[in-house]
């Protein structure tokens, strides 16, 4: 079985020759010079309105909803917890 | 006639992929549901082998991932690398064709499996030509991606774009090893080192293939809604490396109960809690810049299902660390609690994300969305259906876990099961109803040819 490493070795050394490709050539590019504009990026044909109108949060039933979801997911966490813990 | 079929105008290769994509959501959500269905009450399917749950599964499963999720991803992907390259798509017609191509690939999903033509390995089921036929779309898709970014006009890759272009990548080699495709007539290797490469691909089919693509759409989609710059690019490039070196070798996390090395499964937890770091990377950046412009993210409905597709990422990955735990997993590993995760991660985050990602890309597509209340209505469907899938099965899931370990035999536990299935087939045709007010919404939208708010970043890319 062990025979795994020497596959798990030749895929963890062409990725990772991929990946310092790709990071040498983003460096050779300039790719990390600029990160500031970057931000941006997505936004530049809109009017800019940086720290303009800001819609103050409204406390509608989305929201609700979604913080809803956020506090089921914590609570089923705890429970399968307690499960788990009993059994441990 | 070619330009009806390959079209050259922008735009429209990416509005045929999300066509493509909300059919074969309401198809893969109908087989779910039938599958749903043989649990509550086998009897009640024909007594016919495509019926038999052993194949509506895999349908299912690969109809929603290849069908729905990547058809989205790649109609998004494709408006999306032009856009923040600022330019035009290289090869318009070409990619025409491959919605063409892909549609025929896909329609050989459902044939293949469920005439019972499978090589039966989860998520890779399908038989070797079509294999092929998935690799050469995503050949041709990276093709694509990589010759408009060789075109851009601004030197800045945004954070999108490397999730896209490296996603891509993943998706060519680790289907192609995962299917071990240099074998075709199983399609597989030998022994544990099979399964040992059948869940690196497994897993890889979810973090590599999906989620990059989901993430690539939100980090567009978020900052433009609510005209807010990310939190830092930097970071959402850490998060991408990060990601990078850390999934590909959580796999075996699947596998904590089998005969794997143990060096393995050390490695495998080890990343799978690591994770929590790109996971958070990307969280912090989308979530923290817009805690006071949240308002924007109601205004528009896309918005909101990509926002909502972040809620559920987040709970997904609060799960996948837990559970890769061996103690949790002794209760929770083959039940049905790990089927709940896999609804909150393929389709609470992957899905709500690709819905997102068409209802806010269309308008920009230059197509007026038909309806917003019936998106809205759809919305309200889909989470409310979502909820109760989830936490039905979260349950059922718990149940089995614990009559597992108590040593209950299976007649007595099965009959305790059934109130949580007959809940999951409920919440199944909720989801069915708002696929089909998608479909009928996109499809809507796109035929009667309103045009809308304008092509906004293309409209420069349009005229250059
Ligand atoms: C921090 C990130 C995550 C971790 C550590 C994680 C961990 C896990 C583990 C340990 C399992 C197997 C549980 C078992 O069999 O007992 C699993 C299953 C699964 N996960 Fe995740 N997960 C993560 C995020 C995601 C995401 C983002 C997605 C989807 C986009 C996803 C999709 C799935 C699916 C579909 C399965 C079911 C596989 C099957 O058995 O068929 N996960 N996850
Ligand atoms: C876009 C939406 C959906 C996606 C991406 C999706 C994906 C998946 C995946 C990845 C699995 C394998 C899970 C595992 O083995 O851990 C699965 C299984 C399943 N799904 Fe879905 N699903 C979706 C919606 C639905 C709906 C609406 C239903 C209907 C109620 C449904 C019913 C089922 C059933 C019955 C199984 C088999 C569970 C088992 O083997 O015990 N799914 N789905």
């Amino acid at each position: 079985m062990n025979q795994f490493v020497h596959l798990w070795l030749i895929f963890l050394s062409t990725g990772s020759a991929m990946a310092v490709f790709a990071v040498v050539w983003a460096i050779r590019r300039r790719q990390f010079d600029d990160q500031d504009r970057a931000r941006y990026l997505p936004l530049v044909d809109l009017p800019g309105d940086a720290g303009g109108d800001r819609p103050p949060i409204r406390r509608g039933a989305s929201l609700y909803a979604l913080l809803g979801i956020l506090a089921m997911g914590l609570v089923v966490l705890a429970v399968t917890l307690t499960v788990v813990l009993r059994h441990g | 006639m070619i330009d009806f079929l390959f079209p050259d105008e922008p735009g429209s290769a990416s509005r045929r992929f999300f066509m493509t994509a909300s059919f074969w959501l309401l198809v893969g959500l109908t087989f779910g549901l039938l599958g749903a269905i043989v649990m509550i009450a086998p009897d009640l399917m024909p007594a016919l082998a495509p019926f038999s749950f052993g194949r509506l599964r895999p349908t299912h499963i690969n109809v929603l991932i290849f069908g729905f999720l990547l058809s989205a991803y790649f109609g998004g992907l494709l408006y999306v690398v032009p856009a923040v390259c600022r330019t035009r798509l290289s090869y318009e017609r070409l990619a025409n064709f491959a919605v063409w191509y892909w549609n025929v690939v896909l329609l050989s999903i459902p044939a293949a499996l469920l005439h019972g033509w499978t090589q039966g390995r989860e998520y890779a089921e399908m038989p070797w030509i079509v294999d092929i036929g998935i690799l050469v779309a995503v050949a041709v898709l990276a093709f694509l991606v990589f010759t408009t970014i060789a075109r851009r006009k601004e030197n800045l890759l945004y954070v999108s774009v490397w999730y896209i272009a490296g996603g891509l990548i993943w998706t060519f080699f680790v289907f192609a090893v995962g299917n071990v495709v240099w074998n075709p007539p199983t399609g597989s290797w030998f022994g544990m080192n099979d399964q040992i490469l059948m869940w690196f691909y497994g897993h890889n089919v979810v973090g590599l293939v999906v989620t990059p693509q989901a993430i690539a759409l939100a980090y567009f989609i978020i900052p433009r809604a609510t005209r807010t710059p990310l939190y830092s690019h930097a970071l959402s490039l850490f998060g991408f490396w990060a990601l990078i070196v850390m999934y590909t070798h959580t796999g075996t996390h699947h596998l904590l109960q089998a005969p794997v090395p143990q060096w393995l499964k050390v490695i495998s937890i080890v990343n799978s809690i690591a994770l929590i770091i790109p996971v958070f990377a990307f969280l912090t950046n989308v979530w923290l810049p817009i805690k006071d412009r949240f308002g924007r993210i109601y205004d528009d409905v896309g918005a909101k299902m990509v926002f909502t597709g972040t809620v559920w990422y987040f709970i997904t990955c609060l799960q996948g660390p837990f559970h890769s735990l061996p103690s949790v997993q002794r209760v929770t590993h083959f039940t049905q609690w790990v089927v709940a995760h896999a609804h909150i991660a393929l389709f609470g985050f992957g899905g709500f994300i690709a819905m997102g990602a068409i209802y806010f890309l269309l308008p920009l597509l230059g197509r007026e969305i038909y309806s917003k209340r019936l998106a809205n209505m759809q919305y309200w469907l889909m989470l409310v259906g979502l909820t109760g899938l989830f936490l039905s099965l979260t349950f059922a899931g718990l149940i089995q876990g614990e009559g597992w370990l108590n040593g209950e035999v299976v007649y007595r536990l099965l009959p305790e099961l059934q109130r949580y299935f007959l809940v999951r087939g409920i919440s199944g045709v909720l989801l069915v109803i708002g696929g089909g007010l998608f479909i009928f919404n996109v499809w809507m939208t796109l035929l009667r040819k309103k045009s809308g708010a304008g092509p906004a970043l293309t409209k420069e890319v349009v005229t250059a």
